[in-house]
């Protein structure tokens, strides 16, 4: 009973408060890395960090290739949303700005068996593929979305 | 100052013509057929490079607006949709711009906003010069224009990017930046031009190509004066034309425009190749100017030539001019010398020579004539008023002699005889000197020269005997008949026969010969006289010493002018011979040396001989003694 009215609350909250969308939707996607991959888990922010270039190295010392999906496929506008939590006008002005300086926006590869396979075979690579698709030859790293 | 009247002048100035005139003939002609040679291939070659260059320039363009056209299709250009934020594009725009030397590379959506470039710095901002949704070649895309952003000139490559998800939609525009640069690089590709200067103008006659602008300047150079032509042009074919540039110069000029393609929008280009006329010209000119220098050489050498052998020429013919004008002026025959050369000039001096000989000659027998004339007239005179005392003087000598015979006044007898004797001598003198100056002219006949020979001999015994003097008649056999006065023969018998009793020593010796001769051919070693005439002309009188061969003569010596059978008589003796003071005058009336003698036996001997057209020459004998040679023509 006490549950129920839990989720009752919650939903008058999120109804009436207007706590933002993202902090109840559920990721679509997973992020993957190399089995040999030491890191068993990470925050959105250090994920987000990693896909603007602000992380570029791996706690070994390892440069990060993060990988992304195609600009106009799903689970692109998914990590986005989540991960980066920016529109695409707001990433266009943080790349064109980011881009000026001599950096470049993460690689892109064109369908998820190509990130499958790419991550599979660089230690340091780090990508994401729509949730449930198989991940053979990768290692899954769970998220924290907890800020 | 040499005149142009001189041998000298003529000569020097016939050199001068006919060196120059052919050297600038040769010249000039040697410079039209090398420029006519030269200049249409220069034309062509200027021709041929503007059209190489304008392939080369099309091959070029069409390959950039084929690249540009290509990029503009690949899958990545969707992203434009996302504003590239991938920078996909801006990445592979970047990678071009590098490969093919672009200043840039941009993708303009259709906010004519630019969505993805080579330069991040352009993101974001509009290109001015690019009309919103201008997806096809637009009118700029021939204009070469300045970009104060990249401080450089550029063409710019325009190629719509199509939407591949939506067929008639365009996503942007590719718009590529070349650096005017690279077109200067096909223009000057694979130069060996040498002096050609190639240039691309547009038809403003704004240089695109060929030459740079100067640093800093945001305007193309011009070529003064091409721009206008340029718009005559068109059509595949190349055009040469020659043209005055500004500063006027002469250029000859290949021009062809940039032919058309559908890749390429249409430009209103031109290539020209174009060299200075001079220039172009220059190896002909050049080859021109040796023909002159080396022609002028020749001349010169020519002219001192010229100026050696006229004066070669010129100078005897100028002494001999001197001589002339003196014996002219001064009327004394005065001795030419020999000339130095046997040519025409040296032929000249010994006819002048000749002449100047005869006319001493004429000039001795005018005084001589003169004189015997005088003498004539005054013989004439003398004789007639002379021979009648003589006559009478004799007569008288003759009675008185008679008369003292009976007396036996033997002494008185004798004194008488002296007077009647010397009173025939001086009446011989004076028949003489009548003879002489009137003399009479020779009755001819057939007579025997032998005859008339041992007569006159046979007279003169006696006075040989009174000497101790031998005659020897050595004319034996038949000797042919002579043409002639034998009553004057005998007399030149007499008289040189005498002579030579005369000249001799007691036992003395004097020959009389006689040889029939052919022809003058026939004689050795005699010296006759040249310019006898014959009958009518007078026979020269040669004294010469032949003991010297002939060559110690008086110089004045040659063969015989006698024709046809002579016969020469010879009368030698082996007296002192002949000296070298009388030699000159041997033949002149009183001229005599000798004791008694009065001078006209031998001057009486040349006068018959000359009347019978024959001559006589006096000389010595090798062997010592005179000898007297008349040599007479058997035809008389």
């Amino acid at each position: 009973m006490l549950r129920a009215w839990l989720t009752r609350g919650m939903i008058f909250a999120v109804l009436v408060l207007g706590v933002p969308a993202w902090a109840f939707e559920k990721p679509d996607f997973v992020v993957i890395v190399h089995p040999s991959n030491p890191v068993s888990a990470m925050s959105r922010l250090d994920l987000e960090r990693i896909y603007r270039k602000d992380i570029k190295f791996w706690p070994d010392g390892e440069h990060v290739i993060p990988i992304n999906a195609p600009s106009s496929s799903k689970v692109r506008a998914s990590f986005n949303k989540t991960v980066l939590r920016s529109s695409i006008d707001a990433l266009v002005t943080f790349w064109n700005r980011k881009y000026f300086g001599g950096e470049t926006p993460p690689l892109v590869l064109r369908s998820s068996d190509a990130i499958l396979s790419y991550v599979a075979q660089r230690p340091n690579a780090i990508g994401y593929v729509p949730a449930g698709y198989s991940i053979e030859g990768t290692r899954v790293v769970p998220i924290r979305f907890d800020d | 100052m040499i005149s142009l009247n001189s041998i000298r002048g003529k000569l020097l100035l016939y050199a001068a013509v006919i060196l120059i005139l052919p050297t600038l003939i040769y010249g000039l002609l040697v410079y039209r057929s090398a420029r006519d040679v030269l200049e249409p291939t220069i034309r062509e070659q200027l021709a041929d490079e503007a059209l190489r260059v304008e392939s080369a320039l099309r091959e070029f363009l069409i390959g950039h607006a084929q690249h540009v056209r290509g990029w503009a299709h690949i899958d990545i250009m969707r992203e434009i949709v996302v504003h590239d934020v991938d920078k996909t594009i801006s990445q592979f725009l970047e990678a071009a711009r590098a490969d093919y030397g672009y200043l840039d590379l941009m993708v303009f959506d259709g906010k004519g906003l630019c969505r993805a470039s080579s330069n991040p710095a352009q993101l974001g901002k509009t290109f001015v010069e690019i009309a919103p949704h201008s997806v096809s070649s637009s009118g700029d895309e021939g204009r070469i224009a300045y970009s104060p952003d990249h401080a450089a000139f550029y063409m710019k490559f325009v190629a719509p990017v199509p939407d591949p998800d939506r067929d008639g939609y365009y996503l942007g525009t590719l718009i590529a930046l070349l650096d005017r640069s690279a077109l200067e690089d096909v223009v000057n590709a694979g130069r060996k031009r040498g002096l050609m200067e190639v240039l691309l103008l547009d038809g403003e006659g704004r240089i695109l190509a060929g030459e740079s602008p100067p640093p800093g300047s945001q305007e193309l150079p011009r070529r003064a004066g091409y721009g206008g032509r340029s718009r005559h042009i068109s059509g595949a074919a190349p055009v040469v034309y020659n043209r005055m540039d500004s500063d006027g110069r002469e250029f000859i000029v290949g021009e062809v425009a940039l032919r058309e393609n559908s890749a390429l929008p249409k430009l209103d280009w031109h290539v020209l190749a174009m060299m200075p006329r001079d220039t172009a010209l220059a190896p002909v000119v050049g080859v021109r100017n040796r023909v002159f220098i080396f022609g002028s050489f020749v001349t010169l050498i020519g002219l001192v030539l010229a100026w050696i052998i006229s004066s070669n020429i010129s100078k005897p013919i100028k002494d001999l001019t001197e001589i002339t004008t003196r014996i002219a002026d001064k009327g004394a025959l005065e001795t030419i010398p020999d000339p130095h050369s046997a040519d025409e000039v040296g032929q000249l001096t010994l006819s002048f020579q000749k002449m100047v000989d005869k006319l001493s000659a004429a000039q001795e027998e005018l005084i001589q004539s003169a004189k015997l004339a005088f003498l004539g007239e005054m013989a004439a005179g003398i004789a007639h008023e002379i021979r009648t005392p003589l006559g009478i003087i004799k007569n008288s000598a003759q009675l008185i002699e008679r008369r003292l015979e009976p007396l036996d006044d033997a002494e008185g007898a004798e004194f008488a005889r002296f007077i009647y004797e010397e009173t025939d001598r001086l009446n011989g003198f004076v028949t003489d000197v009548l003879n002489f100056s009137r003399p009479a002219p020779p009755q001819k006949s057939e007579a025997d020269v032998a005859a008339i020979a041992t007569r006159a001999l046979h007279v003169l015994k006696a006075e040989a005997a009174k000497k101790e003097v031998t005659l020897h008649n050595r004319i034996e056999g038949e000797t042919p008949l002579l043409m002639c006065d034998s009553g004057q023969i005998y007399q030149v018998f007499l008289n040189i026969v005498m002579n030579a009793i005369q000249a001799c020593e007691p036992g003395g010796n004097v020959e009389v010969s006689a040889t029939l001769l052919n022809g003058p051919g026939e004689r050795s070693g005699t010296r006759g006289s040249s310019g006898h005439d014959g009958e009518g002309g007078h026979a020269r009188h040669i004294a010469g010493n032949e003991a010297a061969g002939g060559s110690g003569g008086n110089g004045a010596a040659g063969d015989s002018a006698l024709s046809g059978p002579v016969l020469e008589i010879s009368i030698c003796d082996d007296g002192p011979g002949i000296s070298e003071e009388l030699r000159d005058t041997l033949f002149t009336p009183f001229s005599s040396k000798r004791e008694g003698g009065i001078g006209l036996g031998l001057a009486i001997v040349q006068r018959i001989v000359t009347a019978h057209g024959g001559e006589i020459e006096a000389g010595n004998r090798p062997e010592g003694g005179a000898r007297f040679r008349v040599r007479l023509p058997l035809s008389g």
